[in-house]
């Protein structure tokens, strides 16, 4: 990490008074928007029992439940990647009829509450849901199943993301690669692809940020398992009914390594612009 | 638009949310905290005080008794607190306010009706069996501490378990036949015997309900609270299975 984003941006716009390229107005609103973003933080941070954390934390079941949250959050970025990149490329390329639908179907997931995606989940999923029905089995209350939950609500961010960087891309670079006698396969993977790679390295990011912290879909549908499904919001749920300073604990935990995961992926792997 | 018409939009719509968050000094709404394991109770018990008492609107705000009782702590509006322990109200009705215990209610078993994918559970034996899975309130909670306390009294273990924030929650997921087996209050297996049979656990275990003035400035918090205690609601508590206490 030799130069920090803010160098970048010093290099580029003038340094010395950005507010008054700004009605004051914006300024201020987003001075406002910044203290309600902060105070929340702040708060945890006063809240917190610092010379107690190690304590509190050092307990089997956080790490149980650290590992259960890693699993389940790079699974689903795994897994929205796989499913996602090729939705993004199908929304952004082909014209079909119902197209619409489909983008409004993907985006569902951002506005619905997580309990109503547990509950549509279950319906799906579930023991007595549609694939209950047909098969028997369930994958409610099993690590699968907390892998869908969070899946389900990350993947709109990877999709959205993806597609809108690749219908702002120049198609000039695909019809090259087509003259010089790739296939449609070929093409793909070695142009389309590796063009696209910012927006799905950053898609992903928000994606796994998202399953990290997926909460209602998961306890809905796949239960607050012990090493199963038992993810760190979970187990913040519980403490805080048993012992709120262990659920601040925890909750430190979770921004620590949100920040860092947020802040390694910008420095390293997205391209300024 | 000029930059003084937006500040003052902006500083009008942030007056809004804070004056709207901060709740009302209206004296004819009652702000009633209640367990979970009341939401039948006390949907019924509010329609019942409002049309006996029309100057009163009561609005109730139902979770799980702990998150209730810290919400009250971090200075929320309630005017009562009815939790599923009365150890609750302690820390949050002020001394000297009307409290009243006025219905107790036993731990129980449910289990799903109909077939699930696995061998069903029909006694408390089957609940230790490999793949069973238990639906239960996490410790901490009322719900939880009955569970802990016949888990203990009654020697058995559990395998496999969802702990859950609140009894309803546990429930919802005997109900739909995600979990095998959950320990409920007996007024929950009631309000769902069409899905959900019990098992009665013994030895039995008693929650005792209390309810409390936690503004006893407010007029409509004492009508309130004398009114769980009063004969209309006796009968409402009765039929949903509740038991009164002695």
């Amino acid at each position: 990490m030799t130069d920090s984003p803010g160098a970048t941006a010093r290099g580029r716009t003038p340094q010395s008074n950005p507010s008054s390229r700004l009605p004051r107005a914006v300024v201020v609103l987003a001075g406002v928007g910044l203290a309600v973003l902060m105070v929340p933080v702040l708060g945890l941070l006063t809240d917190a029992p610092w010379t107690r954390i190690p304590e509190l934390l050092a307990t089997d079941a956080t790490l149980v439940a650290m590992r259960v949250s890693l699993v389940v959050s790079l699974s689903a970025v795994v897994l929205s990647v796989l499913i996602g990149v090729p939705t993004a490329f199908v929304l952004a390329r082909l014209d079909f009829p119902g197209k619409a639908l489909l983008r409004t179907i993907v985006s569902v997931p951002l506005v619905l509450p997580p309990v109503v995606t547990g509950v549509a989940l279950l319906s799906g999923f579930g023991r007595r849901g549609l694939l209950g029905d047909l098969t028997g089995v369930g994958l409610s209350n099993t690590t699968v199943g907390a892998v869908l939950a969070a899946t389900l609500v990350a993947m709109p961010f990877l999709i959205l993301s993806v597609e809108g960087a690749l219908r702002n891309a120049d198609p000039e670079y695909e019809a090259v690669a087509a003259s010089l006698g790739a296939g449609p396969l070929a093409r793909w993977w070695r142009v389309s692809v590796p063009l696209a790679r910012p927006s799905i390295v950053a898609g992903a990011t928000l994606a796994w940020a998202r399953a990290l912290g997926e909460f209602g879909a998961t306890i809905t549908f796949a239960g607050n398992i012990e090493g199963v499904t038992r993810t760190l919001p979970l187990e913040v749920s519980i403490a805080i009914d048993r012992d709120p300073d262990r659920a601040v604990a925890l909750s430190l935990v979770l921004l620590a390594v949100a920040l860092a995961v947020l802040v390694a992926l910008r420095d390293r792997w997205v391209p300024r612009r | 638009m000029p930059s003084r018409t937006i500040l003052a939009a902006a500083f009008a719509a942030v007056a809004a949310i804070a004056s709207a968050c901060g709740g009302t000094d209206d004296e004819s709404v009652i702000d009633v905290y209640a367990a979970s394991s009341l939401t039948d109770a006390f949907t019924e018990l509010e329609a019942a005080f409002e049309a006996a008492n029309p100057e009163f609107d009561v609005r109730l705000n139902l979770a799980g008794s702990n998150a209730l009782q810290r919400q009250i702590l971090d200075g929320a509006d309630a005017e009562v607190f009815a939790p599923a322990d009365t150890a609750l109200l302690d820390a949050v009705v002020p001394a000297g306010a009307p409290v009243s215990t006025y219905a107790t209610n036993t731990l129980t078993l449910v289990v799903p009706v109909g077939s699930g994918p696995g061998e069903p559970v029909t006694a408390v034996a089957d609940l230790g069996r490999a793949g069973v899975l238990v639906a239960r309130c996490a410790p901490g909670v009322p719900c939880g501490d009955a569970t802990e306390q016949w888990l203990t009294a009654g020697g058995q273990q559990l395998g496999r378990t969802s702990d859950e924030s609140n009894v309803r929650a546990v429930l919802s997921k005997v109900r739909r036949g995600e979990a095998d087996a959950g320990f409920v209050y007996r007024t929950d297996a009631l309000a769902a015997a069409d899905e959900v049979t019990e098992i009665p656990l013994q030895p039995t275990v008693v929650t005792t309900y209390g309810v409390g003035a936690v503004d006893p400035e407010h007029a409509g918090a004492e009508a309130f609270v004398t009114f769980i205690e009063g004969p209309t609601a006796a009968v409402i508590l009765d039929e949903l299975g509740f038991e009164r206490t002695p």
